[in-house]
């Protein structure tokens, strides 16, 4: 008897080829409907009336910048000293991968936990990187497709999010464009670091129908103060010597909060012939510039200066870490809060809703005056006051008469039929504010963009000098997740600069440089 | 080394991604074709009819066992679809949203099919049409003649569980039974396929 996988594999094993005549005539009527429904269409859309709602655009923009934010921080995927790979067979592969000037891979990355809460974030990419012509990311992230390019000739990273027909540009220095320009999102430069760290030999697998062999490694020095809980692995193809898969699992520590992360990637293609084409921004003509924003300088005074900025967002707190992931995360959580309160004072003023109070107060109480304008009623009374006194009104009878049941009733019924209408009234007239408020939100929303991007760069700029410091050796470490700007003797942040001096930030943003034994006293 | 050669298509790269020889269709370049076909975009319209014409006439064809049917049912989907992109919105996968437009219109004809089967021809069953003979696969070719013996809501789960990678509970809302009774008919129907396949080698 067959067993079921035989029958399901012919099953889906079945194809049919189109005839040819019918694919061409098929092919040719469908290219022809799509040009008629083109000439059809109406140009013109109103947007839903859900969008009215403030936090709409709020969440999608605080959404839209932490998205570009985490593929531009991309470039700290994996950080790590000057590679130094000493086993012969890996050190041969290591060799091999660095001569290959493109590559192609996919990519799939899967977040829980932590700041997820009960939230899954996936995003599927596929990666084309190329030594002469830069970098290109086709990437869906829960559900939104996102398009990146990096030239680090012309220093620049573009961003466009198609969903939001939007685009960002960020400039590049010229060390940062220095250093993507030799490893960003590049495998060829992941891969030899991942055979730089200490790691053990996994033995022979198949993956797909290949013979691989792999290596693992464990918590490598090269991560420290930015993941926990790594373990990253590389299956090479025994025949041909490239890498075919790397899988990491890792966490994130946010304050208490750990984050999961896993990270897929194959598919590779090595050394496949790219056109430059691929790598030149195609912005379509109705596209609109979200934000240029300058990517912030990886020193320390970039650095003083993002913390000093989180700081007065967060009443004197730091960010809990300096892994770029995990900082991202709560700046733009401190960013968007700081955002939304301006966002809604800008509204209010523009629009003469009472002051001091939250928007959605604002509209009731606007809606509010109104009424007691045309109904004539006491000034100052909320909605809830004006329906109820309207009842009271219709159900209102001279002094001393008794209706008989059937009175009573009758009134009953016309109150309720002119409460009815008092409500739709109060519904039409509250959809009328917030219709002008979707024009007016738009218009202060494209005003602060600018702004909000460059504060989010300004708020990165602590984890980029953090991972540089890891980069080149520094052996940094961080204590936000206890120390604030209440602390300003505490030791926030520290780096070595020689063999015996450390460099110091305090709690209170000042520096100085110590002896190392002056340092060990300090953390004591 | 670099012996894949790479065909750009207006700088489009699921050809690429294809040549590149990725297991599964990723949804990121569905993702991207949709997306330039809702913007108008003419290659695009016909990299998705060239990506996915075999694929839907193999379902079509399943569900009918008429070529000629499953061809129409295929083309009329694909002109709809042209017709329609700017109105697409798609919460899941474009393979599979695909498979249920196609399986609808495949049910579509059937009724009407049934309406005129009375006085028209009748189907003898387990003959071979020319089409299934075009399939070199003796094995495969065996398959496709068993699912033609099966009830037609067996086989339409069958057909979109496996050709159509559907989930149970996708295929349980469209046709409007539960998921239990989904199921069930997808066990009935392997059950049938495998005792029809299994008399055919006894022949």
């Amino acid at each position: 008897m067959r067993p079921t996988e035989d029958i399901e594999i012919l099953v889906k094993k079945l194809r049919i080829n189109p005839r040819a005549e019918m694919h061409t005539k098929t092919l040719n009527d469908i290219l022809k409907a799509q040009e008629k429904s083109k000439l059809d269409a109406s140009a013109v859309r109103s947007p839903g009336i859900g969008r009215i709602i403030m936090r709409s655009p709020i969440t999608k923009l605080a959404a839209a910048a932490c998205v570009f934010i985490a593929v531009v921080a991309g470039i700290y995927f994996i950080t790590g000293k000057t590679p130094n790979v000493t086993c012969c067979a890996w050190a041969q592969i290591a060799d091999k991968v660095s001569q290959v000037k493109t590559c192609v891979y996919r990519q799939h990355q899967r977040r829980s936990g932590g700041t997820f809460g009960q939230k899954v974030w996936e995003s599927e990419s596929i990666i084309y990187t190329s030594s002469d012509y830069g970098y290109r990311s086709e990437a869906t992230i829960d559900g939104n497709l996102m398009l990146s390019y990096m030239n680090p000739k012309e220093k620049v990273v573009v961003t466009m999010l198609m969903s939001m027909k939007k685009y960002t540009r960020a400039m590049l220095t010229d060390e940062m464009a220095d250093q993507m320009k030799k490893e960003t999102q590049d495998p060829r430069d992941m891969l030899t670091k991942f055979m730089s760290d200490p790691y053990k030999e996994l033995g022979k697998d198949t993956i797909n129908g290949v013979e691989v062999r792999g290596i693992e490694v464990n918590n490598p020095p090269s991560v420290r103060g930015i993941y926990t809980n790594y373990i990253g692995r590389l299956w090479v193809d025994v025949a041909t010597e490239y890498p075919v898969r790397t899988e990491i699992e890792m966490e994130i520590e946010t304050g208490d909060e750990k984050t999961n992360w896993v990270i897929i990637t194959d598919g590779y293609e090595w050394g496949v012939e790219l056109s430059p084409d691929l790598f030149k921004p195609d912005i379509p003509a109705d596209f609109t510039l979200m934000a240029e924003v300058n990517m912030p300088n990886r020193d320390e005074t970039s650095a003083i200066d993002g913390l000093k900025y989180f700081s007065e967002l967060t009443n004197g707190r730091y960010p809990s870490s300096m892994n770029s992931d995990s900082a991202t995360q709560e700046s733009s959580m401190a960013l968007s809060q700081s955002y939304q309160q301006s966002m809604e004072q800008a509204l209010i003023k523009d629009m003469n809703l009472a002051p001091g109070v939250s928007l959605s107060e604002a509209i009731q109480q606007t809606v509010a005056e109104s009424l007691i304008k045309d109904m004539n009623l006491t000034p100052g009374m909320s909605l809830g006051e004006i329906i109820k006194q309207s009842f009271a009104m219709d159900m209102n009878l001279a002094p001393g008469v008794k209706p008989s049941e059937a009175i009573q009733k009758e009134l009953l019924d016309k109150a309720k039929k002119n409460g009815e209408a008092l409500q739709q009234e109060i519904i039409s007239r509250t959809k009328k504010i917030s219709e002008e408020m979707l024009v007016k939100t738009k218009k202060i929303n494209e005003a602060m963009q600018q702004e909000l991007m460059n504060k989010t760069m300004q708020l990165q700029g602590p984890s980029s000098f953090y991972n540089k410091l890891v980069l080149d050796g520094n052996d940094p470490n961080y204590y936000g997740k206890d120390v604030t700007a209440r602390d300003p003797n505490a030791v926030l942040m520290t780096w070595k600069i020689s063999d015996d001096t450390y460099r110091v930030i305090y709690g209170d943003l000042s520096v100085e440089n110590v002896s190392a034994e002056q340092l060990k006293k300090m953390e004591q | 080394m670099g012996t894949v050669h790479v065909i750009l298509v207006d700088n489009y790269p699921s050809a690429r991604a294809e040549a590149c020889g990725f297991q599964e269709p990723s949804m990121t370049e569905d993702m991207l074709l949709i997306w330039r076909l809702k913007r108008g975009s003419r290659r695009a319209l016909q990299r998705i009819y060239e990506k996915y014409e075999s694929y839907l006439l193999t379902v079509a064809m399943t569900l009918l066992n008429d070529l000629a049917g499953a061809e129409d049912v295929v083309h009329d989907f694909f002109v709809s679809l042209a017709q329609s992109a700017d109105k697409l919105s798609l919460a899941g996968s474009f393979k599979a949203y695909m498979a249920i437009c196609v399986a609808n219109r495949a049910r579509d004809v059937l009724r009407k099919k049934r309406d005129c089967v009375s006085v028209g021809e009748k189907e003898i069953p387990g003959t071979d049409c020319p089409e299934l003979a075009a399939i070199n696969d003796e094995q495969i070719r065996t398959v496709s003649r068993a699912i033609k013996e099966l009830p037609y809501e067996q086989k339409e789960v069958v057909v979109l569980h496996l050709q159509g990678e559907m989930k149970f509970k996708d295929i349980a809302l469209l046709q409007n039974v539960s998921l239990n009774t989904v199921q069930s008919r997808y066990r009935y129907g392997i059950d049938k396929l495998r005792s029809l396949l299994n008399s055919e080698l006894e022949k």
